[in-house]
């Protein structure tokens, strides 16, 4: 039974890096000395990418790429109403008969049917949500503007709302949080985490002391950070002591070997090396974290005078460049709704859907997430990793024993 | 019938929703049992590749609502944090709304500390501020903002984490046991905007109710039907006949059908607040309660 569990979601962590700042506004609140704030986990304090802004940009660029292929093959909106079929699933259905060549010559997930209808307007908020599903593809409100076609795979994968049917659809985003943090110290920059946030995201594995001595000598080692109590300082006094500065802040340290999963996070050119990781406590991260924001100060101009316009200055804060961030995301596999295809049409298989996010993702390193993104802000690399999942780990367990059977009990 | 108490850790933040209020999104502070009736049955739905619809929407409806315990225990163990864990039960205190802080062995709400709706809402709930973008120009777009509130599965002061409790009974056979809970239900999304990062509850702990007693303070009796002693605070919302006379509040409660974008009233009855006390039956010359005997749980409602 616990094997059907496993194969039912697919599960995914999102990996992502920060190439410029990050701004998520939280919608114009002052606090302190900024004007404008970023989005915070309301707990720990610490900024965040909400999964809402995830969700909503990669619906938006998987548009853009699924247009950028089939936009010169997709069929004029008149044409395909105008096919004496009673459903649009039928007439999609018609279109794609009577244009097979010019169709199917498309491959994995920009051939999927319901594409045939699919607008940029089907990313973003729905402007025709009260049409009905049939209606959608060719319904413009008082403004000319049309809505959610509710046929293609966008609709499908990231869901839609029409007033004969809704639909939640079937990909999950959680929020991005931070899982290194860029800070400047006296050693170059380093990155921080948590012993925490490195459980949290399945990185984190402490070694045994003969293992330690293992890591040691090949070469991992990195830096932990501790504040010291009493006791502590007086053994220290008694030692070498050694100090590192993260940005303003100055802290005893020790360094220690630890076991940290960092081939899941690179990033084409990108790596994070183990002497780099700064492992702080948990009740610091966030302190650490929020003095080394990236914060702007910034004043608009005066077009004519050339100066500074009187009551303009303003500051924003955003996540800095190189900051990791991780989530995840899975997809739901509805194929279970089949017998309502008269209604949504067919569905997308979950590895079409991967297959958009996934060739969907370049839009982030050039486009961006949040604000600000014509101003130097915004661009993220992003990567997805398959989560493991029981079935997997139990394979890896047999074929572990298996190669220890073959070997006569050595490991390899 | 077997009844089970099931307590749920909170994963991710959670939305309830309440009301509407211009632009905000506002959040119940529990979980109505008619949520948590869709949250299971939309998951076993999904394990069985929606088989039988009609049928398994009849699975899980005795079930109580969920009410929020706090645990503040560092220890990681489990018997400890059970034994840390301070259940909140609805309550009206002095005419307002709130909860009472119950140790989880315990059943007297008597002599326990009172925490009202707004210092709960101060402690556990935030809110967040968000936009629609114009897919086209990629601005903000015109009256999309809205305000959504959420549960967060921490204190705000003191960083104790939240857990969710609740009761859920099943007919005597076989196949309906705790294995069958644990095995569907170890993940559960709850809520609304669960594609984006909301809802994700954990479970953490199945023990079958073998005492009446414990059954009994839940307002349920062995057989799902309504046990409700004077002067006790509801648990359950209770479907108002007109001739209860309690202290607390009267709630419209309307059942919707959510499969379409405008979602349409299916049942809607007047019922008596969860936390309210019924204090005497008009009708009844002795006192009895019987016809209260009629009602039975229905997905956290006792309606006959």
């Amino acid at each position: 039974m616990e094997k059907k569990i496993n194969k039912w979601d697919i599960e995914y962590t999102v990996y992502g890096i920060a190439m410029d700042p990050i701004y998520i506004g939280t919608g114009g609140y002052t606090i302190g000395r900024v004007d404008n704030t970023i989005v915070r986990d309301p707990i720990t304090k610490l900024p965040k990418i909400p999964g809402s802004s995830l969700a909503g940009t990669w619906r938006y660029y998987t548009v853009l790429e699924l247009l950028s292929k089939i936009k010169d093959r997709q069929p004029d909106m008149n044409t395909v109403k105008s096919i004496e079929k009673p459903t649009v699933v039928e007439k999609i259905k018609e279109w794609i008969e009577k244009n097979s060549n010019e169709w199917n010559s498309l491959t994995g997930w920009y051939s999927f049917n319901g594409n045939v209808v699919a607008k940029i307007t089907c990313a973003g908020q729905d402007n025709t949500p009260q049409e009905e599903l049939s209606n959608s593809p060719y319904t413009e409100d008082k403004e000319g503007k049309t809505g959610h076609c509710g046929h293609c795979i966008v609709c499908k994968g990231f869901g839609f709302s029409k007033k004969d049917f809704s639909w939640q659809g079937m990909i999950y985003f959680s929020d991005l949080h931070i899982l290194f943090f860029p800070v400047f110290t006296l050693y170059g920059t380093k990155w921080i985490t948590t012993e925490e946030v490195l459980k949290c995201a399945g990185l984190f594995k402490k070694l045994g002391d003969n293992a330690s001595d293992q890591s040691q000598s090949s070469g991992q080692q990195f830096f932990r950070v501790l504040i010291q109590n009493e006791e502590k300082e007086a053994q220290a006094e008694k030692s070498e002591k050694e100090y590192i500065n993260l940005g303003w802040m100055y802290l005893p340290c020790t360094r220690e070997s630890f076991s940290i999963d960092l081939e899941k996070v690179k990033f084409e050119n990108f790596e994070l090396k183990p002497e780099n990781v700064v492992i702080v406590p948990e009740k610091l991260f966030s302190q650490i974290v929020n003095s080394n924001l990236e914060v702007r100060t910034s004043v608009s101009i005066n077009p004519i005078t050339g100066a500074a316009k009187e009551g303009a200055l303003f500051t924003s804060e955003a996540i800095p460049r190189g900051t990791i961030f991780y989530g995840d995301l899975r997809i739901f596999d509805k194929s279970a709704f089949a017998e309502l295809e008269s209604k949504a049409g067919e569905l997308p298989s979950s590895c079409a859907l991967i297959e958009a996010l996934s060739e969907s993702k370049h839009f982030f390193e050039t486009l961006g997430i949040g604000g600000m993104t014509t101003r130097g802000f915004g661009r993220l690399k992003l990567e997805l990793k398959r989560k493991e999942t029981e079935d997997d780990k139990n394979t890896s367990i047999q074929s572990t024993e298996d190669s220890k059977t073959v070997s006569g009990g050595e490991q390899r | 019938m077997k009844w089970y108490r099931l307590i749920f850790s909170q994963a991710q933040p959670i939305h309830i929703g309440s009301f509407i209020w211009g632009v905000v999104n506002e959040t119940a502070a529990f979980i109505p049992g008619w949520t948590m009736w869709g949250a299971l049955t939309n998951t076993y739905l999904r394990f069985n590749k929606f088989k039988d619809i009609e049928k398994s929407k009849e699975f899980f409806t005795k079930i109580t609502n969920f009410y929020p315990a706090k645990a503040c225990s560092k220890n990681e163990d489990k018997n400890q944090i059970l034994s840390s864990l301070k259940c909140l039960f609805p309550k009206y205190e002095k005419g307002e709304f709130g909860f009472v802080e119950v140790p989880i062995s315990e059943f007297d709400e008597d002599n326990n500390n009172f925490v009202s709706l707004d210092e709960f809402r101060f402690e556990f709930v935030d809110v967040i501020v968000s936009t629609a973008v114009e897919p086209v120009n990629r601005k903000a777009k015109d009256e999309s903002l809205h305000e959504f509130e959420f549960i967060l599965p921490k204190s705000k002061i003191d960083n104790c984490s939240l857990y969710w409790i609740g009761l859920i009974g099943f007919e005597d056979k076989e196949e309906y046991n705790e294995d069958l809970l644990k095995r569907y239900f170890s993940t559960l999304f709850v809520g609304g905007d669960i594609k984006y990062g909301y809802g994700k509850l954990e479970l953490f702990d199945v023990q079958e109710i073998k005492k009446e007693e414990d059954l009994n303070s839940w307002n349920i009796k062995q057989d799902g039907r309504a046990n409700i002693a004077l002067e006790s605070p509801l648990k359950q919302y209770v479907k108002f006949s007109g001739q209860e006379c309690f202290e607390g509040e009267i709630k419209l409660i309307a059942e919707f059908d959510f499969s379409k974008n405008i979602s349409e009233v299916s049942r809607a009855s007047y019922y008596i607040n969860i936390g309210s006390k019924i204090v005497s039956n008009m009708q009844s010359k002795n006192g009895d309660y019987n016809y209260l005997g009629n009602y039975f749980l229905y997905k956290g409602m006792l309606k006959p």
